[in-house]
C-alpha cells in the first residue's frame, strides 16, 4: 500500500483529511499523523456493544495515558 | 508564514477525533458516558499531534507549551467529569438523572466546551480557521447530548 492508497483510503473514513493528500512535503511527519488517525479509526471500530462501565473505564484510561503523554509535551524543550 | 501551515493540519487531525461524539444510546447516562469517552479520546489524540508537529520542528516551543497547557487544564477536568459520570452511574445504575444532576453534567461539559475554545483560539494564529470551524461545530454536536 502506497502514500495514496493510504489517503484514499482514510478520505472515506475520515473527509478532513483531505488536506493531507494536497501537501506531499509533510513527509515523514504526515505519515505519523495518518498513522495515528488510523489508530483513531480503529479504536472507534471497537467501541460498539461496550456496557456504561466499560465505557467509563475506558475513559479513565484512557486520561491515565494522557497524563502520563501531557507531562512528556510540557517537559519537552525544557530538560 | 510558510511553516504555520503545517500547525493548520495539525488542527484538523485534532478535528478529525470529535467528527464522531456520542452514539446513540438508551439513557442520559449512557450518551454523557459515550461523550465523556469521545472527550477522552479527542484530548489524547490532540496531545499525540502537537507533539509530532513539536517534534518536527513544525511549532515554536511557546505555542507548545500553551497549547500543552491548555490541554493538560482539559485533561484534568475531563478526568473530573469522567469520575463524576462514574459515580452517577453507581447511584443511578438505570441510567437516568433527576434535574439536578443533569444540570451538574450540562455545566461541566460547558466548562469543557470554553477550555476546547480557548485551545482553539491558539490554533487560529496558525491558519486553521477551516479545522477550527469544524470543531466548533463538532462541540455544538457534543453538547446536544446533554441538551437534546
Amino acid at each position: 500500500m502506497n502514500f495514496s492508497d493510504i489517503i484514499a483510503g482514510l478520505q472515506q473514513a475520515l473527509p478532513i483529511l483531505a488536506g493531507l493528500s494536497g501537501h506531499p512535503e509533510l513527509g515523514v511527519l504526515g505519515q505519523k499523523l495518518i498513522g495515528i488517525a488510523e489508530a483513531e479509526i480503529a479504536r472507534r471500530q471497537q467501541t460498539t456493544g461496550k456496557t456504561r462501565a466499560e465505557v467509563l473505564a475506558d475513559a479513565a484510561a484512557t486520561y491515565a495515558q494522557f497524563r502520563a503523554e501531557n507531562d512528556a509535551l510540557k517537559r519537552a524543550g525544557h530538560e | 508564514m510558510r511553516r504555520y501551515r503545517s500547525p493548520a493540519l495539525c488542527a484538523a487531525i485534532v478535528t478529525v477525533a470529535l467528527l464522531a461524539t456520542a452514539c446513540p444510546s438508551s439513557s442520559d447516562l449512557d450518551r454523557m458516558a459515550n461523550a465523556s469517552n469521545e472527550l477522552a479520546h479527542d484530548v489524547l489524540l490532540a496531545n499525540r499531534v502537537v507533539a509530532e508537529f513539536y517534534t518536527a520542528g513544525k511549532m515554536p516551543l511557546d505555542a507548545k507549551d500553551r497549547i500543552a497547557n491548555k490541554l493538560g487544564t482539559i485533561g484534568d477536568k475531563g478526568e473530573k467529569f469522567n469520575d463524576s459520570l462514574i459515580a452517577l452511574d453507581k447511584k443511578y445504575p438505570q441510567g437516568t438523572l433527576p434535574p439536578q444532576d443533569l444540570q451538574f453534567v450540562r455545566d461541566n461539559l460547558s466548562e469543557l466546551r470554553q477550555l476546547y475554545s480557548s485551545v482553539l483560539a491558539d490554533l487560529l494564529p496558525f491558519k486553521a480557521q477551516k479545522a477550527v470551524g469544524a470543531l466548533n461545530k463538532d462541540l455544538s454536536t457534543i453538547e446536544k447530548v446533554v441538551n437534546p
